[in-house]
């Protein structure tokens, strides 16, 4: 659970595999992949809910990764509510810096292709 | 070329090429495996081994670099007697592991850690531990053995 949540925090802020226009693989290695490492995440409190699925016998989930499926549109969604007062109405995944700078710019006041909100 | 050293206490003495790291040395010549090879870019933190007691990523070491050095690989982490050593032992209690790739590196770098810094914030291990990759555990856990293990007498005397 927590390494799916780190996971997803990543998808969301960083994590990418990059190619150029010709197919090359641009992120090959991990000093041109950024993976996230402990210095980026948080410590994690987690609690447990049981909610049976009615359409199998024993009640059964998946569990494995779905730390995953909750942080990378939790982490996403703050990023963009963080930038909305701002115009912004949407930035690409994953949030980099650069990408929320070019959306803030690109949704100011006066610049028409804000209006995509890309 | 010979590169001599000392390997867990043990006098190493091998015929390699000039060119051999210190990870190809510790795991072919010597044959302890227990360092692993992530990514031989220096990037991931698998192959820290302690170079007289600090933490080097091996695989960017040459093996002719640390000729006449004490190197420590976690084979001689344990004790003679097999009881583990507080930070091996701090991963067992804290399940600070899952699939066990990263872990001999993640153990010699907070062992290095607790020396430089024997009472480390989160913050510190987080910080220190920057150069280590897993992809497993999202490092809680392994923050947690970190803490653990500074508060084990034994890493204060």
């Amino acid at each position: 659970m927590h390494g799916g949540i780190a996971q997803g925090v990543a998808q969301a802020l960083m994590e990418e595999v990059v190619y150029d226009l010709d197919g090359n693989p641009l992120t090959s290695t991990f000093a041109d992949y950024s993976f996230i490492s402990a210095t980026e995440l948080p410590s994690f409190e987690t609690r447990f809910t049981e909610t049976p699925t009615p359409i199998n016998a024993l009640g059964a989930k998946g569990i494995g990764e779905s730390g995953t499926i909750g942080s990378a549109p939790a982490l996403h969604n703050a990023v963009c509510d963080a930038v909305a007062h701002l115009g912004v109405r949407h930035v690409d995944m994953p949030t980099t810096p650069i990408r929320v700078w070019n959306a803030i710019n690109e949704a100011a006041p006066g610049n028409d292709a804000g209006k995509k909100g890309r | 070329m010979k590169v001599d050293m000392t390997v867990n206490g043990t006098p190493e003495s091998h015929d390699v090429a000039a060119r051999t790291l210190l990870v190809d040395y510790l795991r072919d010549a010597v044959g302890l495996t227990g360092t692993n090879i992530g990514c031989d870019t220096t990037s991931c933190g698998a192959c820290t081994v302690l170079l007289n007691g600090e933490s080097v990523k091996s695989c960017t070491v040459l093996a002719a670099q640390a000729a006449g050095d004490d190197i420590t690989t976690i084979e001689g982490m344990a004790h003679e007697d097999g009881t583990l050593h507080p930070v091996q032992a701090a991963f067992q209690e804290c399940h600070g592991l899952q699939c066990g790739y990263c872990t001999p590196g993640m153990v010699m770098a907070i062992t290095s850690l607790l020396k430089e810094n024997p009472e480390p914030t989160e913050e510190d291990v987080r910080v220190g531990l920057e150069g280590n990759l897993c992809r497993c555990t999202g490092y809680h856990n392994i923050v947690a053995s970190a803490l653990v293990a500074s508060r084990s007498p034994e890493m204060h005397r």
